[in-house]
């Protein structure tokens, strides 16, 4: 093989190279396919304002919440967080008297020791007016407030996590008393599992080159009206 | 007397042989055969935080039909989001009685009020759960629900 020969050939061999790089570009980043090997990222913390009536208290959100039910709590005498799920409409959530509440968390401290589900079949469930105990929560300087992590209740991102005991995954109790996880990148395998699976979309995909924000934080208004009165 | 005997008692068994084919082509059409396998105990109706009744899929599986209502005790929704969801499903506005949507807004309930949802299709449902798995936790014989919901998730339809 003369020398012109192998030139052409490296620059055949370049140009498929060249080709093929922007082929996987094109097919990871216009059509959005998942591979494994990105790294998993964590919604920033909804802010909310409160507005208490006589016969509602309104929560006004900071951004359009990551799916449309979002998980209002307060902490009873006990330091139990008593949850109810409601929908968000127009990022402002309402709780009205006689809501009852959907679930509660016994704590120790800021651990996590259970949770129980309080409605357990129609009409035979232990009821909370949730209304009441986020104003004697207000009232009495308790915690309460908003989450998007259905954490205990759903704990599929440390149940998929192959290096859960490494602490990639946490879930931790923040000081306003909600459940948010954390992500320690260091250690993270990239296996993808927590953002595929997290249905409630406070992980989701991220990369190395840049940070792929869901579309509902690009809507962000951008400073939250006030933090939570916690 | 014991021909008419043996015909009844083939008759009685012919039926019962028909109903169980019935039983098991739907079982078999939904693509949840191992759905026949549940037996019912119910522990996993006290394990979604939603009300949602995993054992509705079941039916829903075992029937092949995804529009079977099962109850869903604490989802919350507008009005007019339910009716266009169905309008037949079963809501209770704060603590008046529970009526189908429809009816509800007939009643003069603002179609922007917040409603509890007391009953609705299997495949809505499903659009609601937040795949949390616990009731795949609870099942003493481990079957995969969530599976059965997933499905139902995609396009409301039982694709196996």
């Amino acid at each position: 093989m003369d020398k012109n020969s192998q030139t052409r050939a490296g620059i055949y061999l370049l140009l498929v190279s060249v080709a093929i790089t922007i082929a996987i570009y094109l097919i990871q980043t216009q059509l959005g396919w998942d591979f494994k090997g990105t790294y998993p990222g964590v919604v920033p913390l909804i802010q909310a304002e409160y507005t208490f009536e006589a016969d509602k208290i309104t929560i006004q959100l900071s951004r359009q919440s990551s799916v449309p039910q979002i998980v209002v709590f307060a902490y009873d005498d006990q330091n139990r967080q008593v949850v109810i799920m409601k929908p968000v409409y127009d990022k402002r959530v309402e709780v009205f008297p006689g809501d009852s509440a959907d679930y509660l968390v016994n704590m120790d401290g800021t651990k996590v020791k259970d949770f129980e589900i309080l409605k357990k079949t129609t009409g035979l469930e232990s009821q909370i007016d949730m209304f009441n105990l986020i104003r004697a929560a207000h009232q009495s300087g308790k915690k309460y407030g908003i989450q998007e992590c259905l954490y205990p209740v759903c704990t599929i991102c440390l149940d998929v996590c192959p290096v859960v005991d490494n602490g990639v995954v946490q879930v931790n109790t923040e000081e306003d008393g909600r459940f948010h996880p954390k992500i320690t990148i260091g250690g993270c395998p990239r296996c993808g599992m927590c953002f595929e699976l997290c249905r409630m979309k406070v992980i989701y995909k991220s990369n190395l080159r840049q940070t792929v924000r869901p579309e509902y934080l690009e809507e962000d208004t951008g400073t939250p009206s006030s933090s939570n009165n916690n | 007397m014991k021909k008419n005997l043996l015909k009844v008692n083939t008759c009685c068994y012919l039926i019962i042989a028909a109903y169980l084919l019935i039983t098991v082509s739907n079982a078999v059409r939904s693509g949840f055969p191992w759905a026949m396998t549940c037996y019912s105990c119910l522990l996993c109706r006290q394990s979604c935080p939603l009300g949602i009744d995993p054992h509705g899929f079941i039916s829903a599986a075992n029937t092949d039909d995804p529009n079977l209502y099962v109850t869903a005790s604490n989802i919350r929704i507008h009005l007019n989001q339910a009716i266009e969801i169905d309008p037949d499903m079963q809501v209770r506005f704060r603590n008046q009685p529970v009526v189908k949507a429809k009816t509800a807004l007939a009643q003069g309930v603002e179609p922007e009020a917040e409603v509890t949802v007391l009953k609705m299709h299997a495949k809505d449902a499903a659009s609601f759960c937040p795949l949390c798995g616990n009731c795949n936790k609870a099942c003493p014989i481990t079957l995969p629900l969530m599976k059965i919901i997933e499905d139902l998730k995609d396009d409301g339809e039982f694709n196996g």
